[in-house]
This record gives C-alpha cells, structure tokens and sequence, in this order.
C-alpha cells in the first residue's frame, strides 16, 4: 500500500505542468550556470599554469640570496564549478621571501575587487533557491488539498494506517523532487566531465556524492515543512502564504541579517588598524637600522665605482644586491646587510603573527556567524557544500598558514646554503675580491676612468653573472583538506539537517495523527 | 465604480493572510535593519576619523622634516592613504561598500590601489545588508506577486469574474482597480516601515540634511515605481493563466529569476565581456613603461644616469613626473577596465527591474559602485592638484639635477642644499576631502533608472491589458 500512495503521488507531481516548467528550468540554470563556470576554471586554471612557469623563471633570475623571493600559487579549486564558494575571491597566489611574510587578509590582489558586488550562480545556489521554492510548491497542499475536495476522508475510510498514508506522500513527493535535482546533477556532472580542462579524481566524485545527498536532505527539509503546514491549516492556500513567507525569511533574509547582527556583537578592528601596526613594526626595524648605522658610519662613497647597488635608501648599510663597489663600501654593505637582513626576519615573524592573530579573530567571527547561521536550513546546506568542496573561505587562512610554513623552510634552506651570514646574501663576489677605494682613486687619477671600467668588470661583468643554484630549493604544493577532516568539519552540519529531518517528520507524524480527516 | 472596485480589492487584501504578513515583516525588518545599521554607521565613522587622523599625522610629520616637498609626495614613494566617506544614507541601499575597495594612496606622481582597508572579513560570506534595496527589493516584490497572482484567475475559478464582467465595467477599469487596489494595501506597510526606520534613525542621532530628506522622498518614488511593476507582472502573469496554482508557479519562478539569477549571472558573463589583465600582468607592464621612460630620459641626457629613478634630493623633477605618467597611463587604464568590467555586468543586469531598482537607490544613495567612481575621480583630481602643489613650491627648474658621483659646481651645491630647506606649512598642504553629489546631479544621475522602471512597469501593464483584454472569463 505504501509503494501505491508513493507511486500515485509521484505521478500526480510529474504529470502536472508546473512541474515541468520548474523542471525544464531547473534543467536549463543547471547547465547553463555550470557551462559558465567550467568556462572560469578553465581560464583560471591556464592562467594558474601561465603563472606558475612565469614565477619559477622569475625565482630562478636571482643571483644573491636578498632577491630571492618564491611567489606562491594557489590552483583553483576544480569542485568550484559545482560550488563556487569562496574560490574566486580568496587569494591565488603570494609571494613570500626571508623577508616578507604572507600577510593578506582579504583577496585585495584579485583582478578586480569591484565585482564583488555580485555574487555568483552555481549549482548550489539553485538547489538552495529555485529547488527548495519548488519544492514548497509541491507540498503546501499534499494534505489540506486532499481534505478540502473530500478525498482524505474517503481514504480513511479503508483499512489505511495514517502514517502509511503519510510515508507515501513525503516519499512519492520527494522522489519526484529528486528527479529534476539528479537530471540536473547529471547533466552538469557530464558536461563537466567531458570538459578537457576539468579533471575531477575519485575523491572529487566522492564529495560530489555527498554534496548531492546533503541536497536532498536540505529538500527533504523543506517538503517536510510544507506538508507540516499543510495538515496544520485548513486551507491550502494559508499554508503556502505561511510557507511562503517563513521561505523569504530562512533563505534570503536570514542570513545577511544573522550576519549583520554578528558584525555588531563581535566585532573586530578595521583592516587600516593592524596595517598601521605592520607599519610601526618596520619604522621600529628601520630605527634599529639607523642606529646600527649611527654605530657603523658609511665609508666614502663615489658612485662611478658603485655597480647594480639596490638598495632602500643609499644612507643605510641595507642592500638587496650589489655588483661593485669599493671594497670598505662594500664590506660595509655585506656586514650591515648581514645585520638587517636577520633582523628584518625577525620582524616578518612578528608581522606575520599580527596578521595571523587578525585572521583568526575574524575567522572566529565567521565561525559564531556560522553557529547562528544554523537556524537556516539552506545556510547550512551551503555550508556544508563548501566546506566539502573546498571552496569555503577558509581555505585562505590554510594557504597563508602553508605559505608562512613555507617561507620558514625557505629561511632554512637559505641559512643552510650560507646566504645568511655571509657576503652570498647581497653579491656574487667576496669583499677581497673589491678594491679598496685609495687604490680606486690611484687608478682612475693615473690611469683614466675607463681602466677603473675594466677593472671592475673584471670582477663583475652583469653580462657573465650566473643566477643561483636553486636545484634543491623547498617547493611548494598546496594541500588541500582530505576528505576525512573536510567530514569531520562538516559534521554538525550533517547532523542539523539529519535533526531538522526528523523533526519535522515526527511533527508531522504526530500532528496528523492527532488531525480530524474531515 | 472604479472607486468600488479599488475598495473593494483593498478591504479582501486588508483581510488577507498575506497581507497581514507582509505588514509583519517589513515592520519587523525596516526596526532591525535600523539599530544595526545606526551601529555600524558610528562604527564606521570612528574609523574614518582615526584613519584621517592618521593621513593627517603623517603628512604634519612629513612637512616638519628636511626635504619637506620630498617627503610629501615622494620619499616614501606612497603617499598616505586617502578613505571614502560613511554614507549615512546607506540605509537605503548600502551597495555592498563593505566588499568594495575603500582607498587610495595618491600623490603628486602616481595613485596606488585601490585597497580595502575597512572591517570587511573575507570569512563571512557576501551577504548583502539589511537596507531598503533588500527589505523592498525581495519581500516587496514578492508580496506584490503574492497579492495579486490570483487576482484574476483566481476570480475565474471562483466564477465572480464574469459575474464582474457581466456589469458594464470596462476590463481596463476592472484591472486598474485591482492594480490600485494592491498598491494601497502594500503602500501601507511601506510608509509605516519607513516612519519607524527615520523616527529610529533621528532618536539615534544620524545628522540628516535638508537635502536628505528629498533624497529620502525620491528613494520612495523608486519603491512605488519597483512595487508597480511587480504588481503588473503578478496581473499580467495572472491574466495568462487559467488557474491560480500556475499563476502561483509561474509568478515565483519569474520573481526567482529577476531578484535571484539575473543579478547573479551577471557577473560571471561580464568577466567574458570585458577582458581584463591580471592585476600582477597590469603592475609588470606599468613598471615596465616606468622604466622605459627613465631608460630614454637617461640616454638622452647621460648626465643624470645614477640615481634611483624616484625623486629623492637631487634626481630631476622632469623625469619623475615623465616616468610616473607611463606608469599611471597603464595603471589608470586597467582601473578604468576595471570600472568597465563591472559596468558591463551591471548593463547585463537591467533585463530584471530589481538590478535596476537597487541600481537606482544606490545612484539615489550615492553608494556602491557609484559611490566608488565619484571617489576614484575625486582621487584623481586630489593627485593633479597634489601635483599643482608640487610644481609651485619646488624651488628650481624641473630639469635641473644633482650630479652624483661627479664634480658639483658651487650652484650645484647651493641647489641641493636649498632643497633641504623648503619650508612648508601645514595649513598649505592640500587635504582629500570627498564631496558628495549635489541634490540635482543626484537626481540627474538617477533618471535613467527612474525612466527604465517606468518603462517597465508600462510595459507590463500594456501586457497585463492586452492578455486581460483577450482573457477568456468563463
């Protein structure tokens, strides 16, 4: 009997032309949404690739160790064409170096900010918006409309048990439901499939299955709802007014508000805020530097025997590089650069940390939004979908977290190779191998500048300078979450919509129980 | 009759379920929204001073050291940041700013960002703010569709409709009742909402001007306009359906498809429309030109080869400001393709009266995007007269240099020395201060999308009157 009332109310939903016009559009958003999308990733992925070449090309024209600065890349996320998330927003790629700690805190580097005015349509929007509306459509009436034509009493009149009845119903109407959500699916999982760009691993499947079951656990939410409201009113229509308006609220008003309120009862400092404390931070290195220079004052200085000498300002013993120069300028140079350059890793660090902190902070921010997010069902679907498929914004404290890793492997290998403590870190050439500038001026007085010329480029010649050996260089490769701790995450909100489920169906099982069929 | 008809179809919506609903919750809405956004406004003006506060510190530090022109506009190679303004009208439409870049570093050479330096969290999705653009844009739309979809075939099954007909009552008669009708009923929940948000926003001490108020006044004529056409598309969709639960399908997918997909495709198309550089491709090649014009400018005069390139004491005026306009002509460009970019996405959006209802009160608001373009050339223009200021009070010809590493002759030396004894006031030095949009270039910039909305709401209702016209009532 159960299998007959599933079937009859299967076929009374897929017979009827809304549902075809809701099935053909969800059909059409499904795939358009997804051909869009594939299209993104493709260019992002190239672009990925186009980067990652051009950086390594970059990395390997350093010939001192003070230029040595790694940028890292981020793939883009190839479930993001299922579920964009965060994916496009959060950072791509950062460049870390002994010096220079990661510490961005929003995708201010993105290619144009401004777009984030709009957000984007994937499938999970769909599924939370069109599908869950849809969804309400065929189950504000399952009961009242069987009550109001007289049908349900008849029903009752054989030897029917009511929870039979009901089981049927939230079974055939949900599995009508399931049908345009699994066509929809399959023809955006095709079409990525096919796509030449999109490789998608067993694991990817794997969370897809689980985003897809979420899904009909997130509808099956929502029917749940509607033939609650629809055995507790009379009348169909007051039902779908009730169902419609506590819709609006749970799935688009919901959540800017709950995120409002957080943004109010925790807040955190303004970015400028901890940007001002950075800043401090390096006037304090900067002022150590003077004072090192106050204890170490600049030998004479003529620049026509100065070679490819960058620095930040000529008056500090700071230098990122340097071809030539006499040799107590430039023993001057190596030790001071020696000094700072240590010391300037030492205050990354502690920019590092202040950024972290600040990340943290607004990610335990997100993390209350999301607690209180959890009064919405097609919040935590979306959750949940995100944080599966990698693409929630967390995956940005992760890839900071990984580069500063990195960059502390970075500063190892760097010390290990020597390019810290000796002349390694600035030039090509030991100090020896430099004049002293008495000798310089003898020369250039007796002999003419253009000997000076040759002399230098005998020692330094930018045309020979070899880059450095970087063979045996840390690489780095972003690790995603495993599909383990990516379920661990996600766990509770599993279990919402596994409660929300249950609840609903007992509320309903007990309210019809207790119904007057006529 | 037509006065019958409207009170008639306003006492049925006044005793309906919807309605009362409705009422409910833009009530309850339009309160919230302004606690919170009468906490976040103070929030963001105490930022905003202290980040002013903080311009304003460096640049008084910067006059009172040597070199002072130096250190003003080029030393540090960045110039202080400068910061667009709290809206208090954000209110009515807060156009995403808390997602949107909120600064600029700009100079006498050169403009760097934008940046976001507000309490933006990458980890908190993008939500929009609970301001008018969302409480009318998506519960007034979807009451107005909700009132009516069954105004006519609703009518038909119950067999009053041709009841009506049989009357001499003109369709157009009957339709406009059932249209005015509806707008009373929601234009009362409306009016009452926004009485409470102002009276809760003057308790809260938010300073509106005169101007604001027509501001204000305006933005409600946007919400009528937005409320018509929705009231016209659930008549007209009504009026091609033979009975309520397709009118009510249809009705709902049309308004998911206006409020929630266009707006929501449009961005990802626009990125195809618009091709746009990355912004690391942008620098490389800004940079790039930056060196090629110091390169030409030292082999044309080889005698001021040797310095950084920047403007520290000494390098010539000429080149820097040469160097700096190949960078910024790069730089400039891809901020105005960025500009285009979203422009584009925002023209795609105008197919959907929602896109060009929020579009409309953020041009009446002067935020979002709109706000960010009147800042980006306001910044702009602060550089050249940065610039002006520069030109004026440097002492010397702009091609005139320190020669490093070579011989100075006493005038050589005068010069230089001269430079580290610029004397500037701080009184002098010129200050960013946004200018918000006059009265009337708001409402001129606003007309557009007052003219669209009409457009669409007579569009809808010559659609709504000619299936009604052809409706078959029995």
């Amino acid at each position: 009997m159960l299998f007959t009332i599933a079937k009859r109310r299967f076929l009374a939903n897929i017979l009827t032309s809304r549902f075809i016009v809701a099935a053909v559009l969800i059909e059409v958003l499904f795939i358009s949404s997804t051909a869009v999308l594939i299209r993104g990733y493709a260019r992002r992925q190239q672009q990925f690739h186009t980067e990652v070449q051009k950086h390594d090309k970059e990395m390997s024209n350093a010939d001192v160790y003070a230029q040595l600065s790694v940028r890292l890349d981020r793939p883009p996320e190839p479930l993001s064409i299922f579920s964009a998330g965060a994916d496009r927003r959060i950072a791509g790629s950062v460049s870390v170096a002994h010096n220079a700690a990661p510490v961005m805190i929003s995708g201010a580097e993105e290619d144009n900010p401004l777009l984030s005015v709009f957000s984007s349509l994937d499938m999970i929007t769909i599924i939370q918006i069109i599908l869950s509306l849809t969804v309400l459509l065929f189950s504000y009436n399952v009961v009242s409309e069987e009550k109001e034509k007289g049908t349900l009493r008849l029903v009752f009149s054989n030897n029917l048990p009511r929870h039979t009845f009901l089981a049927g119903n939230i079974l055939g109407g949900l599995l009508s439901l399931f049908l345009p959500l699994l066509l929809g699916f399959l023809s955006a999982f095709l079409l990525a499939y096919l796509h030449p760009a999109v490789q998608l691993t067993g694991t990817d499947m794997l969370r897809l299955v689980l985003v897809i079951l979420a899904a009909m656990l997130f509808l099956s939410v929502f029917y749940s709802l509607g033939v609650l409201f629809s055995i507790l009113m009379k009348r169909s229509s007051t039902s779908l007014v009730f169902l419609l308006f506590i819709w609006v609220f749970l799935v688009i008003l919901l959540p800017p508000g709950i995120i409002s309120i957080v943004r109010q009862i925790k807040p955190v400092e303004s970015q400028s805020a901890i940007d001002q404390q950075a800043e401090a931070l390096r006037k304090e290195w900067y002022k150590r530097m003077w004072e090192y220079k106050d204890n170490h004052p600049r030998p004479e200085f003529i620049g026509e025997f100065i070679r490819d000498r960058y620095v930040e300002t000529g008056y500090l013993p700071y230098a990122y590089h340097l071809g030539y120069a006499p040799r107590e300028v430039a023993e001057w140079l190596i030790n001071g650069s020696i000094y700072g350059h240590n010391l300037k890793i030492e205050y990354e660090d502690r920019i590092y940390e202040l950024y972290h902190q600040y990340n943290v902070l607004l990610y335990k921010q997100a993390v209350l939004a999301d607690q209180l997010l959890r009064f919405s069902p097609s919040a935590v679907f979306y959750k949940f979908a995100c944080q599966i498929t990698g693409t929630d914004a967390s995956v940005q404290l992760r890839f900071m977290e990984q580069a500063e890793q990195y960059r502390q492997r970075l500063i190892q290998y760097i010390r290990n190779k020597g390019g810290l403590s000796s002349y390694r870190l600035i030039t090509g050439n030991p100090p020896e191998a430099f004049l002293p500038v008495s000798d310089l001026i003898r020369v250039r007085d007796t002999e003419g500048y253009e000997r000076v010329k040759s002399v230098i480029e005998k020692v330094y010649n930018p045309k020979d300078v070899k880059p450095l050996d970087l063979s045996d260089i840390p690489r780095f490769k972003f690790l995603r979450l495993s599909l383990t701790d990516s379920l661990n995450e996600t766990l509770p909100d599993l279990i919402v919509l596994i409660l929300l489920n249950l609840l609903l169906l007992t509320g309903c099982w007990i309210t019809f129980i207790r119904s007057d069929v006529r | 009759m037509f006065k019958n008809i409207v009170i008639r179809e306003l006492m049925d919506h006044l005793k309906s379920l919807r309605l009362l609903i409705t009422f409910l919750l833009l009530i309850v809405l339009m309160a919230v929204s302004s606690v919170l956004f009468l906490q976040e406004y103070q929030q963001q003006m105490r930022d905003f001073s202290r980040n002013t506060a903080e311009t304003r510190d460096i640049n008084s530090k910067n006059v009172t050291r040597p070199a002072a022109l130096f250190n003003l506009f080029s030393y540090n190679w960045q110039g202080p940041f400068v910061y667009k303004s709290p809206n208090r009208l954000a209110f009515i439409s807060e156009g995403q700013e808390k997602n949107l870049p909120n600064s600029f570093s700009p100079s006498a050479f050169k403009i760097y960002g934008p940046y976001k330096k507000l309490r933006s969290n990458v980890f908190l999705d993008y939500f929009a703010s609970l301001d008018w653009a969302l409480i009318f844009g998506v519960v007034l739309s979807f009451a107005a569709i909700i009132l009516v979809y069954d105004s006519i075939c609703g009518e038909k099954e119950k067999g009053t409709l041709r009841l009506a007909i049989a009357n001499s009552v003109p369709r157009s008669t009957l339709l406009l009742g059932k249209f005015l009708g509806g707008f009373i009923a929601l234009a009362v929940p409306v009016i009452l909402g926004t009485l409470i948000q102002l009276l809760v926003l003057i308790l809260g001490g938010t300073g509106f001007q005169s101007a604001d108020w027509i501001r204000v006044m305006l933005s409600l004529v946007f919400i009528f306009l937005y409320l018509s056409c929705y009231l016209m598309i659930g008549l007209f969709i009504s009026s091609r359906s033979n009975n309520s639960s397709t009118s009510l399908v249809a009705g709902l997918l049309v308004w998911a498809m206006f409020v929630v997909v266009i707006p929501g495709v449009s961005g990802m198309i626009a990125s195809d429309m618009v091709k746009l550089p990355s912004r690391e491709v942008a620098l490389e090649n800004a940079w790039s030109h930056w060196s090629d014009v110091i390169r030409k400018y030292n082999q044309e005069n080889p005698e001021t080869t040797g310095a950084s390139g920047h403007w520290s004491p000494g390098e010539p005026l000429e080149r820097a400001i040469l160097a700096a306009d190949a960078w910024s002509e790069v730089m400039n460009d891809f901020r105005n393709r960025q500009i285009e970019q979203v422009s584009a996405a925002r023209r795609v959006t105008f197919i959907s009266p929602t896109a060009v209802f929020r579009s409309g009160l953020e041009t009446m608001a002067e935020s979002g995007i709109y706000h960010y373009l009147k800042f980006y050339k306001q910044v702009v223009d602060f550089g050249l007269t940065q610039r002006q200021f520069l030109l004026d009070h440097y002492p010397l010809a702009s091609r005139w240099f320190f020669p490093f590493g070579k011989n100075p002759s006493p005038e050589d030396i005068d010069n230089y020395s001269a430079l580290s004894r610029i004397k500037i006031s701080m009184d002098e030095v010129p200050q960013f201060q946004e200018k918000r949009l006059s009265l009337n270039e708001n409402f001129y910039a606003s007309l557009p999308y007052f003219a669209l909305l009409f457009m669409f709401c007579i569009v809808f209702y010559v659609a709504a009157h000619i299936s009604f016209q052809k409706y078959d009532v029995r």
